[in-house]
């Protein structure tokens, strides 16, 4: 079977579909994977055949269809819908390359981003089962929405009112983080999958004091209002914590920051490496951060990048797993009191392995392959050719 | 069955979908319509029972909080995202007051017009069927679209990942006028509703000149759209004709002096329209409609950027004109007026069109198909 993958807006997205993109191919399967060119040197990376559809990117989506700056709201529901927009605008200027690319290759299923709507029109208007994929932490349904209403004159073109339902829907959202809005779907576990490099030992061992990791994310979303450099200035009492600190980060975001507080080590290191072994992980509330701490089990503090991945950290505050602040109004004491308090807390670890079993109990990708290069007669009768 | 019929908060949308609510209360249904206050009397005039469900207006959707305007953009798409959140600001205004109420009247089905947002969320809420019915001759998508974003909030209280779909979709656009890929439907006969008065002799008979008729909808006033209405009337001033405006009377007043051969005031479109040779409007939802179904032939100025695709679709049909907003110099509409007026074609397509539309299943038909889904187990 020729199964197309395609990927959202960043190289997290990607990521995150590339365990499920490994096991169809494992399987025996012709992969593809569609995606706008920014991304296609990660995809080739991970050992996959790429298609450029689009050159823009993410942040050249900030510009509407006049060609006009766009504002984004600092907070609320009106960012909501503005962030929203700019992953629809995406969409639209990549919808005519993967369509093309669609109708050329013919393949048999296209599993999607839940942030590619583009994957689902084309895979609509080419009658080729469409699968979902998402990871459904930090995306409230008001961001599909606003996208899909950026995307009505696509609609319009294509003789749609809505965006067509897909075939099937896979989600790697756990279910004590899953929200009430997310679409029913099939669960899928998590695997981290990140850069690699060759390891070395500072990254896989460690001294006998507690370890806390700070992972400071590319600034990978355009929406971020915190990057590194706010982690940055919020560290310097961490050293003073009687703890080792590690620093996880790309190069490119370690040149960007410079040096840090004395003390505290760093470098480019896989986080799923780091967060095997560790008592406590810092970070900025990215769904990819979030869910490489639960798949190993280690307790979170979140400071983050932009209002809308406080909730998922909220909500890990109220299991016990996490403590959240804002890195607006944070200070450093704040930063390392949070610290303390959650390496003192039997109980925050004792709630991070609860969730890690959870996360563990989902079924991995390679069981869903099945299911999803099965007869799609459902499809049929939904997505006429 | 208990219907609830939700209203949306201008009359013009409220009048399209009260013949139906009419039919099944007629049908011996029990049938309540939920709207907001200010339009209490539209729905109580029409012989409904009425359930205020919020004291803020439709038209306060324009503001932000403080009171001042929002900026209304002119580029289409970002128009119809204006527009469409607007219908789901109303709606988020509407929703709490109608899920209190249905909570308490327990309804069996849930009839919303087109635009009325809250309508399905009510719905689904009170795990009842939904049945849509089209206002008017639909609007561009994106407007439903972007109003389900604006809903973003609500769906995520209520745990929905997406707008309820309809269980049924009751259009009352004549097939020959819909578009292409409009989603199935239950087809209606689309009759006119107007709040009523006493009538006068020169309502009903005319003259020997010909009748035009100047319309720029049932909302209008002093404040509101005056200038679209005073404009029109000055661009058709000097035709041979008989000038009859349809305007409240203090905007009635406010248009004085008028031209010797013209009358403004309150005039009741399904007792007057019989009479007229042309109809000049705005190209408002359910003026078009109203005047389809009398089949007079109509000049239309789409100056709502949501009434171009009917329009254009009346036109092609050959009921009607279409003057382009931008093109509006009175000489344009003049002539426009002139060339309906003079070539017989216009008239005798306003009367196919209307023929079409009677033949569409009235209201008490209809009824019969939300009838069955009633009946019908639930999915």
């Amino acid at each position: 079977m020729k199964v197309l993958f395609v990927t959202g807006p960043t190289t997290e997205s990607w990521y995150q579909m590339v365990p499920l993109c490994q096991a169809v191919r494992l399987a025996g399967h012709q992969v593809f994977v569609a995606g706008h060119e920014d991304v296609l040197s990660a995809v080739i990376a991970s050992g996959f055949p790429a298609v450029a559809v689009s050159s823009a990117t993410l942040p050249d989506c900030l510009v509407d269809r006049r060609g006009e700056k766009v504002e984004l709201p600092i907070d609320g529901h009106d960012r909501d819908l503005a962030v929203g927009r700019v992953i629809g605008r995406f969409a639209a200027r990549s919808l005519d390359g993967l369509s093309a690319f669609v109708e050329q290759w013919r393949p048999d299923r296209v599993i999607g981003d839940a942030w590619a709507p583009a994957g689902r029109l084309a895979a609509h208007r080419h009658g080729v089962p469409h699968v979902r994929f998402g990871v459904d932490i930090a995306t409230p349904v008001g961001y599909e929405l606003a996208a899909v209403a950026e995307l009505g004159p696509e609609l319009e073109k294509l003789g749609l009112f809505e965006l067509p339902p897909s075939w099937l829907s896979l989600s790697s959202v756990p279910s004590a983080l899953r929200p009430a809005d997310a679409p029913p779907s099939l669960p899928v576990r998590y695997f981290p999958f990140e850069t690699q490099m060759a390891l070395e030992p500072w990254m896989y061992t460690r001294d006998e004091r507690p370890r806390v990791v700070v992972s400071m994310h590319d600034q990978t979303v355009p929406w971020a209002l915190f990057g590194p450099a706010r982690l940055k200035e919020l560290m310097p009492d961490l050293p003073g914590l009687d703890a080792e600190i590690v620093v996880a980060a790309s190069r490119a975001t370690l040149e960007q920051v410079g040096p840090l507080p004395d003390g505290v080590r760093a470098g480019h290191a896989p986080l799923a490496v780091l967060a095997a072994d560790c008592d406590l992980v810092v970070h900025q509330g990215y769904p990819d951060s979030v869910l490489t701490c639960l798949d190993k089990g280690v307790p979170q503090v979140f400071l983050p990048a932009h209002p809308g991945f406080v909730g998922p950290g909220e909500q890990l505050a109220e299991l016990g797993a996490a403590r959240v602040t804002c890195a607006a109004k944070a200070v450093p004491a704040v930063v390392a009191d949070l610290c303390g308090e959650a390496l003192a807390d039997p109980g925050a670890a004792k709630s991070a392995r609860r969730l890690r079993a959870e996360a563990h109990a989902m079924p991995n990708p390679s069981r869903l392959v099945e299911r999803i290069t099965a007869a799609a007669d459902r499809a049929e009768e939904e997505v006429p050719a | 069955m208990r219907m609830l019929f939700v209203a949306g908060g201008t009359s013009g949308v409220i009048f399209s979908i009260i013949p139906l609510a009419q039919a099944a209360r007629d049908a011996g249904h029990e049938v309540v319509m939920a709207g907001p206050e200010d339009v209490m009397p539209v729905i109580t005039s029409a012989g409904l029972a009425g359930v205020a469900v919020t004291a803020r207006k439709m038209l306060d959707t324009l503001l932000y909080d403080d009171g001042s305007r929002r900026p209304i953009p002119t580029d289409l798409h970002e128009r119809y995202i204006f527009n469409g959140r607007c219908f789901g600001r109303y709606a988020t205004w509407c929703l709490d007051g109608l899920l209190e109420f249905a909570g308490r009247w327990r309804p069996d089905m849930v009839v919303g017009g087109t635009l009325v947002f809250a309508a399905p969320l009510v719905a689904r809420h009170a795990g009842v069927p939904y049945v849509k019915q089209a206002v008017d001759m639909g609007e561009p998508r994106t407007i439903d679209l972007a109003a389900a974003a604006e809903l973003g909030p609500c769906l995520e209280r209520l745990g929905y990942h997406e707008m309820p779909r309809p269980d049924l979709f009751v259009d009352v656009c004549p097939p020959s006028l819909r578009e292409a890929d409009a989603p199935p439907a239950e087809l209606m006969s689309y009759l006119p509703y107007a709040t009523k008065g006493r009538i006068e002799r020169w309502m009903y008979t005319k003259d020997d000149r010909p009748r035009l008729l100047v319309s720029a909808g049932s909302r209008i006033s002093r404040d509101r759209d005056f200038e679209v209405l005073s404009g029109l009337v000055a661009k058709v001033a000097a035709l041979d004709v008989e000038l009859l405006i349809a305007a409240p009377p203090s905007v009635a007043e406010a248009l004085s002096p008028l031209p010797s051969n013209a009358r403004a005031g309150w005039v009741p479109l399904d007792v007057v329209a019989p009479t007229c040779d042309l109809v000049l409007s705005h190209a408002g939802g359910t003026t078009v409609l109203g005047n389809m179904h009398y089949g007079v032939p109509q000049v239309l100025i789409p100056y709502l950027p949501y009434a171009l695709g009917f329009t254009r679709r009346l036109a092609d049909y050959g009921a009607a004109k279409m003057v382009r907003p931008e093109d509006d110099s009175p000489e344009n509409v003049a002539e426009a007026c002139r060339e309906v007026l003079e070539d017989p074609s216009y008239r005798k397509r306003a009367r196919d069109i209307a023929a079409e539309m009677a033949g569409l299943p009235g209201p008490a038909r209809v009824l019969g198909a939300l009838e069955r889904l009633h009946r019908a187990p639930a999915t």
